[in-house]
């Protein structure tokens, strides 16, 4: 069911509820007054017929009769009983009467009671008179109040149509007014492909939530743009990288086949050959890694491991490659719990993830000194590797973790843009995050989060 | 066992005092208590609806939360406790009542005035807490040659240099 239809629904059933709730009490109470006044006016009859029948003074009853006939009207199918009650209190009843023991009961306690039967009405007094004790029935058949709540009955249920039709409508119209902004965006959205993905919803500053719902999209959108661009730049940039090495390879060979060479040529040619290829050996493998880690489908070796161990292998593995380092370790920060220090993770990625981190920082700060610590919170551990290089410009700090992205200032170093990729990839694997601060020609600092 | 209070703006450089704290109190446990001085509000309704901490929570950044952390792991055999508490007032009398309800014993004054107030009530207490006397130690951070961003935690880093 659409949206829609469910608000046209509560609504329309909500407001017609209480209208139709409302309509049934009041013919309910109305209803019931009608009987008591009707009641009331059957009691006046029943003690002026008594008076006039059953008088004090034979003058009265005249008198009485007279008021009667002058000042009341008849009602429709009027009829008068008067039951003698003897002395030990037994009512003489009359055959055409069938009116239950307890109203006689009630009259005898009460002094007047009250019967209905359908549409007729009975009301018994009871009367002392020198005759003795009477009971007084007066019985008639209410038919005004008929006539009257037959047309309360008929204008409430018009009224309650009426307004049920008005509120249909009026939610129709409501509901239609509510969804129209989400309309509006869906159509918008719906407009928005791969081919025109600058395009972004129309955000107005009211700040109600419809306009929240837009912001959130076009923030997907921006993610979604720079993923895509990623992607687009991640090809180009990869046959580009590929390309290259390639072409060198080609154009070796080439030269050297084109005419008769001496064999020191050749070993040379052969050489440049040896060493491109070897380049791309490099460059196809950093792409494998990147490949396997940037899937969950492998499942690698988990346990758990020791952080500092960690840092140490990382250190080793920098010395055999890079002999000559300053990259110190930062002690200062080192819990002293060592069961602070454990985390679960795989160690050859987090070495590897790490050690391209640490290379980086050697790399581009010409071997300036580089600082790897290593602190512990209640939740996470992080390992800080600093170092004072040529740092990242601003502008391209977004971009640093897509592959095959070079910094502008990197033009005299050589690189594939494949290390950061891959560390992120290592440690979005084990749930933590990367964090880049940087200054051109300052340095930068690379925040790695790892939860414990 | 000293209560030490430490007179904080949420940056993390003023955590890095916990360093020399630690090492003038070897042998001895220490209870940390980082302050943030914050005015009372001018305004009557504001008074009326000023409650104790749940808005001045938020001024706790996540990276000091972290660092206080980092600190607690660092020396956990030397600290006791590390906590941070809200100091609302801006009267020597506030203060005292403050000092005396915490029972401190040794107020670190920094001594380079470096305070970035984290909201518009935060304030210095520097001047309150230099008038009142209690035992009071100056502590001088190393000057250090440049920082990339000095929120961030390699600030505690360099304090040890």
């Amino acid at each position: 069911m659409k949206i829609r239809t469910k608000i046209l629904l509560v609504f329309a059933g909500l407001t017609i509820s209480t209208i139709l709730i409302m309509s049934i009490l009041v013919f309910y109470f109305a209803n019931q007054h009608s009987f008591e006044d009707f009641y009331k006016r059957l009691e006046i009859r029943a003690y002026l017929t008594a008076k006039a029948t059953l008088p004090y003074y034979e003058s009265d009853s005249v008198i009485y009769n007279e008021i009667r006939e002058e000042h009341l009207e008849k009602l429709p199918a009027e009829k008068e009983y008067f039951l003698q009650v003897s002395a030990d209190g037994t009512v003489h009843k009359d055959e055409t009467l069938s009116l239950p023991n307890s109203f006689y009961q009630q009259v005898r306690r009460e002094n007047k009671a009250t019967f209905r039967e359908g549409d007729r009405f009975y009301e018994g007094v009871l009367y002392k008179s020198k005759q003795g004790l009477y009971i007084v029935i007066v019985s008639a058949i209410n038919k005004y109040s008929v006539e009257y709540l037959g047309w309360l009955r008929k204008i409430l249920i018009i009224c309650s149509v009426a307004s049920s039709v008005i509120l249909v409508g009026a939610g129709i119209f409501f509901s239609k007014y509510i969804l129209k902004p989400i309309r509006h965006m869906m159509i918008q959205v719906k407009s928005i492909s791969s081919r025109n993905l600058h395009l972004r919803l129309n955000v107005d500053d009211s700040g109600d939530e419809i306009n929240d719902l837009a912001g959130t999209f076009n923030n997907m959108l921006d993610r979604l743009e720079t993923a895509f661009e990623t992607q687009n730049n991640f090809v180009s940039n990869a046959s580009h990288e590929l390309s290259t090495p390639l072409t060198a390879i080609i154009g070796e060979a080439e030269l050297a086949l084109n005419k008769e060479r001496s064999a020191g040529n050749y070993i040379y040619a052969l050489q440049n050959i040896l060493h491109e290829a070897g380049r791309l050996e490099h460059i196809t493998k950093s792409l494998l890694h990147l490949a396997q880690t940037g899937f969950d489908g492998k499942k690698q070796e988990w346990r758990q491991i020791r952080s500092d161990e960690l840092l140490f292998t990382v250190k080793n593995t920098i010395d055999k490659l890079q002999p000559i380092n300053k990259v110190e370790i930062d002690y200062s920060l080192f819990p002293e719990e060592e069961d602070k220090l454990i985390i679960p993770g795989n160690e050859q990625l987090l070495e590897l993830a790490l050690s391209n981190i640490v290379m980086n920082a050697i790399k581009y700060s010409n071997n300036e000194p580089v600082s790897i610590a290593l602190a512990a919170t209640e939740k996470k551990i992080i390992v800080i590797v600093k170092d004072h290089g040529i740092g990242i410009p601003q502008e391209d700090l977004p971009y640093i973790f897509s592959p095959f992205f070079r910094a502008s200032n990197t033009g005299r170093f050589k690189g594939y843009g494949i290390g950061l990729p891959l560390a992120m990839n290592i440690i979005r694997m084990h749930k933590g995050d990367i964090i880049v601060n940087s200054e051109v020609n300052h340095g930068t600092e690379i925040r790695v989060e790892l939860p414990l | 066992m000293k209560n030490i209070l430490i007179p904080t703006d949420f940056s993390i450089r003023s955590l890095s005092y916990v360093h020399s704290i630690v090492a003038q109190h070897p042998c001895e446990q220490v209870n940390i208590i980082l302050m943030h001085a914050l005015q009372m509000p001018d305004s009557l309704f504001d008074l009326m609806t000023y409650t104790r901490n749940s808005r001045h929570v938020e001024l706790i950044s996540s990276d000091f939360q972290d660092g206080c952390e980092i600190i607690r792991n660092k020396y956990s055999s030397a600290i006791n406790q590390l906590r941070i508490e809200f100091f609302h007032g801006s009267t020597r009398v506030a203060l005292r009542n403050f000092l005396l309800a915490q029972n401190i014993d040794l107020i670190i004054q920094p001594a380079d005035h470096d305070y970035n107030p984290p909201s518009k009530r935060s304030f210095d207490p520097e001047k309150l807490l230099s008038k009142c006397n209690y035992p009071k130690m100056k502590i001088q951070l190393q000057r250090r040659k440049y920082v990339a961003d000095k929120s961030t935690i390699s600030a505690l880093l360099l304090a040890t240099e």
